[in-house]
């Protein structure tokens, strides 16, 4: 295990407020300290797990459709815990980031710490504009990660 | 009082998109097989009218983020075939250089995440992983060959950007594809420890009397080019599609349903490219299938699963090849300008034949499209298997019943987002 960090944005940007991570991301370039790793994922989780491998702490930042007020910022530890039920929703289209926490956690891929950043979605139609909740709430987003990163 | 057994899942898991089976036995007596998409239809054939033919390889790329370059590949042959323009040599090795990587990544995700999880008796990959770590793992890293193969032609893993007709925006250096050389001489010892592992599970037994449908060609395993032929005797040529092969609405799918004209149900994928493509395959492939238990056909659909592996082995001593001896050529892609005309583009999709159709312009414009995905081919033949696993399996408890109906299914890998398309879009507004 290295002092390797990094934080991964993850979403479709052209699907309304799934794109939420990739704007979190974008706003945090320029703002992490030097050594942390900024990227960005469509939520594979092969890929996923290769982005967080060795590190001793990683962060993604994702949509979640929970129930929660749109624009709801919430911090989940799943080191050892998984996420909550009702954002392991699967897709019928692709495997999401709750799977490749716990395909991680049952391949023993899981970095040394993992934090998930969930931004409550409300519109997920076609298109690149987040919707007004959520735009609001990507500085929220931005604080999050950063307090994370320095208490990592 | 009559016994009625119904078994319904409203959404069937491990597919790509939104489908449900439903079955309802009485008295012993099968009444009502129903494989049903329900996904929205998606009107691809429809809004490509008027586009230009160029635009035809990214637009279709689009159907699907598991099989694009499928897509891509149907659309640049028919355009070309439109255009009378040929690309082969090096530029053409390339174009089966990418299919490789589509097959890898498309079939491994298949055998290790969405079917292994049948035969081993877990309900996802993710809980398989934690039994099987290793086994998991190592599809994992297998897929990621086949991803990696594609980003590098492709431009990226999924929707790639750098096919165009005629051939590629930019092609690789040497130095670029040796990059995966290792990788790859890896991946050739995977894909035998896949079989090997594959051919150990314990399969149903099922014979089922397919009319297999696939491209056959002078002297390769099929990927791009081909006569498309079949078990029962057919010997076509992609522009004959139509005289041959009919597609209907049915009221339960959002997919067409095809036929062969007057004989009804066909079954293209593996099994068919495999059984009407066997002296095709490497030898060192033909002995690995062998060694594994196959023969020379296979007509046990949940053996497919062995097939694709057999297949992903024959894709990576491809693409092993045409690294090995792959030259830049001189120009990225032949000058294809339009010609008035029709085009038709048949090639072997990781699920099977993939067809297109399109009619366009002097300027380039498309005037019709038509699309046939692998899996619309395939409805009516996964409710005849569904029907013939009831009948084996009638004395199995309800949930047991269900499980092995799904896993009929499965068989086929169906990727039902791309087989949601409509010809036709008929609004009656009284």
């Amino acid at each position: 295990m290295d002092d390797r960090y990094v934080v991964i944005g993850v979403g479709n940007p052209l699907r309304g407020d799934d794109g939420v991570g990739l704007r979190v991301a974008a706003e945090l370039v320029g703002r992490l300290d030097t050594g942390v790793e900024l990227t960005t994922s469509d939520g594979d989780p092969g890929e996923l797990m290769d982005m967080w491998r060795d590190a001793a702490c990683a962060v993604v930042v994702d949509a979640m459709l929970s129930g929660r007020d749109a624009g709801t910022v919430e911090v989940f530890d799943v080191t050892n815990a998984s996420l909550p039920a009702c954002l392991t929703l699967e897709s019928t289209h692709r495997a999401g980031t709750a799977s490749a926490v716990e395909l991680a956690r049952a391949l023993d891929r899981l970095p040394a710490c993992l934090f998930i950043v969930g931004v409550e979605g409300t519109v997920f139609d076609l298109g690149e504009e987040l919707s007004d909740d959520v735009a609001a709430s990507v500085d929220d987003a931005v604080t999050a990660i950063e307090k994370i990163l320095a208490h990592a | 009082m009559s016994e009625v057994r119904r078994i319904e899942v409203d959404y069937l898991a491990r597919v790509e998109g939104e489908g449900a089976m439903k079955v309802m036995v009485r008295d012993g007596t099968i009444e009502d097989v129903e494989f049903r998409i329900f996904e929205p239809p998606r009107f691809f054939e429809a809004f490509m009218r008027g586009r230009r033919h160029t635009e035809a390889p990214d637009i279709t790329a689009r159907i699907c983020g598991i099989c694009p370059v499928a897509y891509q590949m149907s659309s640049v042959h028919a355009m070309e075939d439109a255009c009378g323009v040929t690309v082969d040599g090096e530029l053409r090795r390339l174009r089966r250089l990418l299919y490789c990587g589509e097959w890898i990544e498309s079939h491994v995700l298949h055998v290790y995440l969405l079917h292994a999880p049948d035969f081993l008796g877990y309900e996802s990959a993710i809980h398989a992983a934690a039994d099987h770590p290793e086994v998991v793992e190592q599809g994992l890293q297998l897929k990621k060959v086949g991803n990696d193969l594609v980003a590098l032609l492709g431009g990226r893993e999924i929707h790639p950007i750098n096919v165009r007709v005629g051939g590629f925006y930019r092609v690789p250096t040497k130095a670029e594809l040796l990059t995966l050389a290792d990788r790859l001489d890896w991946a050739r010892d995977a894909a035998r420890n896949t079989i090997e592992f594959v051919s150990q599970l314990d399969i149903p037994k099922l014979d089922q009397p397919f009319e297999l449908v696939s491209l056959r060609h002078p002297d390769e395993y099929p990927f791009n080019e081909g006569r498309i032929v079949s078990s029962a005797g057919l010997d076509i040529d992609a522009s004959e599609w139509n005289d041959w092969f009919e597609e209907e609405h049915v009221e339960r799918s959002n997919a067409l349903h095809s036929r062969i004209k007057e004989r009804g149900a066909y079954h293209v994928g593996p099994l068919a490219r495999y059984s009407l493509n066997f002296d095709r395959l490497y030898p060192s492939v033909q002995r690995a299938a062998t060694d594994a238990g196959l023969g020379e056909t296979c007509f046990n659909p949940f053996q497919s699963i062995i097939v694709r592996s057999v297949e992903v082995l024959q894709a990576i001593e491809e693409a092993i090849q045409i690294i090995d001896t792959y030259e830049p050529p001189s120009e990225p892609f032949v000058p294809t300008p339009p010609v008035a005309g029709i085009g038709h583009g048949a090639t072997e999709a990781p699920r099977g034949l993939l067809y297109h159709r399109y009619e366009i312009d002097d300027e380039g414009l498309i005037e019709e499209a038509q699309i046939v995905p692998p899996t619309s081919q395939n409805q009516l033949t996964i409710e005849d298997d569904l029907r013939a696993v009831l009948e084996d399996n009638l004395d199995l408890p309800d949930d047991d019943l269900q499980w092995r109906l799904e896993q009929t299914i499965r068989n086929y890998d169906p990727c039902i987002s791309c087989a949601t398309h409509f010809l036709k879009l008929e609004v009656d507004r009284g």
